[in-house]
């Protein structure tokens, strides 16, 4: 006698299979790494890991942040590069030892509260180095009780490192390219009310990778400086050097532009490339 | 009648030349070492890793803990000129190491992006060099170093790790500055956090820039200390409040609007008990009412030999205006090549080949302008 008729085999399938699930933990949700610079090999990279837990978890619990092995960790100094806030919990002050490099994993206490489920956590980890070959690499966090083997909630999602810039052989040099502006922060048209200030980036970059002198002028108001880094810049413009300031909008109000001018000072390939970053001061 | 020189007299002379040079000498060195360069340098320390937040002139930290560095410059409103050719270098003892892209100056737009220029000359050998520093104006820097994870210990005192930082100018003595570190052992700091109240004393010491216009304003950058205890800042004269937003502890960015009379005004700051801070800061408005003003040449020092363009930023600038540059020490004249008007407050021109090597003064319509150009 057959201890199952082949009509149970589905049933029994399934089963199996809701067992597998309830025993698995449960999965983070609204989780999202951004990294400060995509770009293979670049060091100083800040990662903000955000996520929110499906379960509650109570003190004293853990938070375990595994890195890919290709990401160098060897610069994080964890006590002054890491920081962590949200869940509903108070988090312990982070130490050293809270960072392992063998492993990259990086181990969060807290000893208050619990964590809530729907109440945002924010990770930064600074000083990372991404890997020297762009392509999908993963980072998986997961949270439990103190010390845990089981997590409560984990999740693994892939962070892709991309070259921003195009490889060429050395022996091919680009024809003569303007520089361009671009990523205007915040989106344009940008409102400021009269009398405010306003954080305004944006994003000079240049194939050829010259150094380039650039002018900000605001048709009114004013602007903290000539930016930061100053002109001229003279590295790194091939993968894109972001210029900040402050606006300043103690001038005229209604439609109004900050003209930025570049210049990569090459002979031939055009002149200064202008744009007209479009401000409405109400 | 003419006297022969024997060889005795040859020596003789020789000896009371070099004899003389060597008191000259001496003179000098002596009135350079008397004389003291006129600015006060900052230097202080945090431990990030110890959660510090206010700067120390020493601090405690353990191996492999992260401290930031923060020097400001500043030169005092009373000096009569500006001083030239400012330069800067940095030393630290062994067991501390200078993190790679953390130098970071709100006064000289260095960050992360273009960090790795400055650095190398920093901490070289060769140090940083200013072009100037202008009375009341500043230079800040701010970077992070990392104590050695295998900083030895000796039993029978407590380790101390010097950071030093040099100033120097040109018929000044130097003015060095330092920093200490104490180590202390490997037992872990406890990891309750601490909440601390903060006092703040906020103390305000110089401004960039001092000059603006009375048609333009101009944003300026402030440095002091404890910053995060200012409620306001506003024109003393006239209590109107000024456009600014704090940056960090140490900078205020602020705007001077367009509009205010020519001459001298001040600035005052209230701290968060509303009481006016002593300290103020004056700052003069040119006039540029109904003429045509460049404030800035980018870039503002060029090569010969080669032609180049310019970009000049100002106000009133119709493609008209006749814009020519003088040479300081010659006082030759010749006008700038292929105006092109971008709008009334940018254009572009050309430097020709032929501009020969010295500092310039730019005219605009025969009025002599703030602005200046170097060609190397």
């Amino acid at each position: 006698m057959r201890l199952f008729s082949k009509q149970f085999i589905p049933i029994v399938v399934v089963l199996f299979a809701a067992c597998v699930i309830v025993t698995r933990a449960a999965t983070l949700t609204n989780f999202s790494v951004t990294l400060s610079d995509l770009t293979p090999s670049k060091s100083s990279v800040t990662q903000t890991i955000k996520f929110e837990s499906i379960s509650s978890v109570g003190a004293p619990g853990d938070l375990v942040i595994t890195f890919d092995s290709a990401f160098d960790l060897t610069n994080v100094a964890a006590s002054a590069d890491v920081t962590v806030s949200g869940g509903g919990v108070t988090w312990d002050s982070v130490q050293n030892s809270d960072l392992n490099n063998g492993t990259n994993k990086l181990t969060l206490g807290w000893n208050t509260g619990s964590l809530n489920p729907g109440n945002e956590v924010t990770v930064a980890v600074r000083f990372t180095k991404n890997p020297s070959s762009s392509g999908a690499y993963t980072l998986t966090v997961s949270v439990g009780p103190n010390g845990f083997s089981t997590p409560t909630d984990s999740r693994t999602i892939p962070v892709r490192i991309t070259p921003s810039g195009v490889v060429v052989s050395g022996t091919v040099p680009y024809p003569e390219t303007n520089p361009t502006i671009t990523g205007i922060s915040p989106t344009e048209t940008i409102i400021v009310n009269s009398g405010g200030t306003q954080p305004i980036s944006f994003v000079i970059t240049d194939v050829n990778g010259n150094n380039i002198d650039y002018t900000v002028t605001p048709s009114t108001g004013t602007i903290s400086a000539t930016g930061t880094p100053a002109t001229p810049l003279v590295s790194g413009t091939a993968s894109g050097v972001t210029v900040t300031f402050t606006y300043f909008a103690d001038g005229a109000t209604g439609a109004q532009t900050i003209t930025v001018t570049a210049d990569d000072n090459e002979a031939t390939g055009g002149g200064i490339v202008t744009y007209d970053i479009q401000l409405f001061i109400i | 009648m003419r006297v022969p020189l024997n060889r005795t007299t040859v020596l003789r002379i020789a000896i009371v030349g070099i004899f003389v040079f060597g008191v000259l000498f001496a003179f000098r060195e002596a009135a350079i070492r008397e004389t003291p360069l006129p600015v006060e340098v900052f230097h202080k320390v945090r431990n990030l890793s110890a959660q510090e937040r206010e700067w120390n002139i020493a601090t405690v930290a353990q191996p492999g803990d992260v401290i930031e560095h923060f020097v400001l410059i500043h030169a005092p409103d009373a000096n009569v000129s500006e001083l030239p050719r400012v330069r800067l270098s940095i030393d630290s003892t062994s067991g501390e190491v200078y993190r790679p892209d953390t130098l970071e100056s709100a006064s000289r737009g260095i960050g992360s992006e273009n960090a790795g220029e400055y650095e190398q000359r920093l901490f070289g050998k060769t140090g940083m060099t200013l072009a100037r520093i202008a009375p009341g104006e500043f230079m800040d820097l701010r970077w992070q170093s990392k104590v050695s994870d295998d900083v030895a210990f000796d039993q029978k005192s407590a380790p101390l790790i010097e950071s030093e930082i040099s100033v120097n100018a040109p018929s000044y003595s130097s003015l060095v500055s330092k920093t200490l570190i104490s180590l202390f052992s490997t037992i872990e700091r406890p990891r309750a956090i601490v909440r601390k109240t903060i006092e703040y004393d906020p103390i305000v010491l110089g401004m960039n820039t001092r000059r603006t216009y009375e048609d333009i304003g101009a944003g300026v950058v402030i440095a002091g200390q404890d910053f995060g205890g200012i409620s306001n800042v506003r024109i003393a004269e006239s209590k109107k409040q000024l456009a600014w937003r704090i940056e960090s502890d140490e900078v205020i960015e602020a705007s001077i609007p367009a509009g205010l009379t020519p001459g001298d005004h001040t600035i005052e700051f209230l701290d968060d008990k509303n009481n006016t801070l002593a300290k103020t800061l004056v700052f003069s408005v040119l006039p540029s009412k109904d003429r045509a003003v460049v404030v800035q040449a980018t870039p503002d020092i060029i090569e010969s030999g080669t032609r180049r363009t310019i970009v000049l930023q100002g106000i009133r600038l119709s493609p008209d205006v006749h814009i020519q540059l003088r040479d300081q020490s010659k006082g030759k004249l010749f006008a700038l090549e292929n105006q092109n008007q971008i709008n009334d407050r940018v254009l572009s021109a050309d430097v020709p080949e032929s501009a020969a090597s010295g500092s310039y003064t730019i005219f605009v319509n025969d009025r002599e302008q703030e602005a200046r150009l170097r060609i190397n």
